[in-house]
């Protein structure tokens, strides 16, 4: 008796999942399937649950406070922890972002900020940073703090924090900074990180990327 | 130790590195060189495979070696052009003349139909991105490169420039063969110049040498695949038709009778 009730249950249930498919809208249903495929065509790494956009003041490099979640907002915000002395990975990355930016239409790039957060704040001065950046692209923001405030960003961001390495004794002042090496992409509609970006990340990658989410998480 | 110059994503440095692999390469050719020209040379011939040799190396060795299996297409593509169009030519000129040969082997490599093939083949594979990328992660792959690089530039040069003895294809022939090996470069170096955005992932993601950026740097290696080599194998072609000129007009003057007044004098 159990049995035919289950099976009867089970059957009840499958009919109105039949009815409801039956009476999708298929504008609807056509949306939900190119979303799909634009979501497969996306090269990043995507992260499951996404990550919100963390609660930041940070100074730029005018000395200005600069909140990230409002200055970015309805933007695709890309975010990256480095430093300016990095000899591989921050100036790749930032140089391919610049790139592909200035060689995408007007109307997309205007949609993107790439927010750079040093990680070596003793030596990213204000000044420092800012040239650094603007030898990329003069709209790229860099933030600074102390390395208080830096550690907490990271952590708000939910990256590995950044470990400076023991200095070279032969070369007094000099040192690298292990740090994390993904791009957090946030999308415009939601400033959620549902993608990002490790190194390794290629211009036709974020040429391919950035036109998807400038319009937001397809969904 | 590392043996071979490969790419390390590590930052580039001027501070010499050894590279035991190029040495015992040049090492085995000399070796080779000497066995095979136990009597004294003819001074012109060793003085070309000195500098064949010598180019080579340098090219293969620190710091162009190391700057082109890692860091920069251009000096990649320079490499290239160099070992095909200048190296090589150079070290098949110093070969000493050889026994006659006029076997199966030796007249399918001297047709121009082989050299075409198997030097643009060459070409083709060893630039295509991916097979590129993955071989100059490694030692052994960088090293196949090269090998194949050097492969293909005897292919190529093989009909024009074999040792005396072994069949080669006319002066004539010659002149448009190398006519037709300044073709096949063109696609590569046009991918290079006209791409978008970089085709190979080595020299992207590289840590920067000179702040040189990774789009001008595969366009230079463009402009050095076709602007660099043309003008080299214009060179040769110059060259081997003067001199067919000259063998051509030695020729008819000692066919030509002598005049009379030649004979009194």
């Amino acid at each position: 008796m159990k049995l035919a009730i289950f099976v009867g249950l089970v059957a009840l249930t499958a009919c109105r999942e039949g009815e409801a498919t039956k009476g999708a809208d298929p504008a609807q249903s056509a949306s939900s399937a190119s979303s799909a495929l634009a979501r497969s065509q996306l090269r990043g790494v995507t992260q499951e649950p996404p990550q919100p956009k963390p609660s930041l003041v940070l100074t730029t490099t005018e000395g200005k406070p600069f909140d990230l979640r409002k200055e970015t907002k309805g933007m695709l915000t890309l975010v990256f922890f480095g430093y300016t002395n990095c000899p591989d990975v921050c100036p790749v990355h930032t140089a391919n972002i610049s790139k592909v930016l200035k060689s995408l239409p007007i109307e997309v790039s205007s949609k993107v900020r790439y927010i750079f957060i040093t990680t070596d704040p003793e030596r990213d001065t204000p000044e420092v940073l800012g040239k650094w950046l603007a030898s990329f692209d003069a709209g790229f923001i860099g933030l600074t703090g102390t390395k208080e405030e830096i550690l907490a960003a990271q952590q708000i961001a939910q990256v590995m924090p950044a470990v400076r390495e023991v200095p070279d004794s032969a070369k007094p002042g000099q040192y690298f900074v292990g740090h994390a090496g993904q791009v957090i992409a946030f999308t415009p509609d939601d400033d959620l990180a549902h993608i990002v970006y490790p190194f390794g990340v290629r211009q036709m990658d974020w040429a391919n990327d950035i036109p998807i989410l400038v319009n937001g998480w397809p969904r | 130790m590392t043996w071979w110059c490969s790419a390390t994503a590590l930052e580039w440095t001027w501070a010499w590195r050894p590279y035991p692999g190029v040495w015992l390469f040049i090492a085995a050719l000399v070796v080779w060189y000497a066995r095979k020209n136990r009597l004294p040379s003819h001074v012109s011939r060793l003085t070309a495979f000195g500098a064949g040799l010598v180019l080579l190396w340098s090219l293969l060795d620190w710091p162009l070696g190391a700057l082109g299996a890692g860091y920069l297409l251009s000096i990649h593509t320079t490499q290239y052009v160099l070992i095909t169009c200048v190296a090589i030519p150079l070290l098949l000129v110093g070969i000493p003349p050889a026994r006659r040969s006029r076997g199966r082997f030796s007249r399918f490599m001297a047709g121009p139909a082989a050299g075409l093939l198997g030097y643009t083949g060459i070409m083709a594979v060893t630039h295509i991105p991916s097979v590129s990328d993955t071989l100059m992660a490694t030692q052994v792959g960088s090293l196949v490169v090269d090998l194949a690089w050097i492969a293909g530039a005897l292919v190529l040069w093989w009909p024009v420039l074999a040792p005396e003895g072994v069949v080669r294809i006319s002066p004539p022939l010659r002149v448009g063969y190398l006519f037709l090996a300044t073709i096949p470069p063109t696609i590569p170096a046009a991918f290079m110049v006209f791409a978008d955005y970089p085709l190979y992932a080595t020299y992207e993601l590289a840590p920067r040498v000179a702040g040189i950026a990774a789009g001008s740097d595969q366009q230079s290696a463009g402009l050095i695949m076709k602007a660099g080599a043309d003008p080299l194998l214009w060179i040769a072609m110059a060259i081997v038709f003067f001199r067919w000129q000259r063998a051509e007009d030695a020729a008819e003057r000692q066919a030509r009778p002598l005049s009379p007044q030649e004979i009194v004098s």
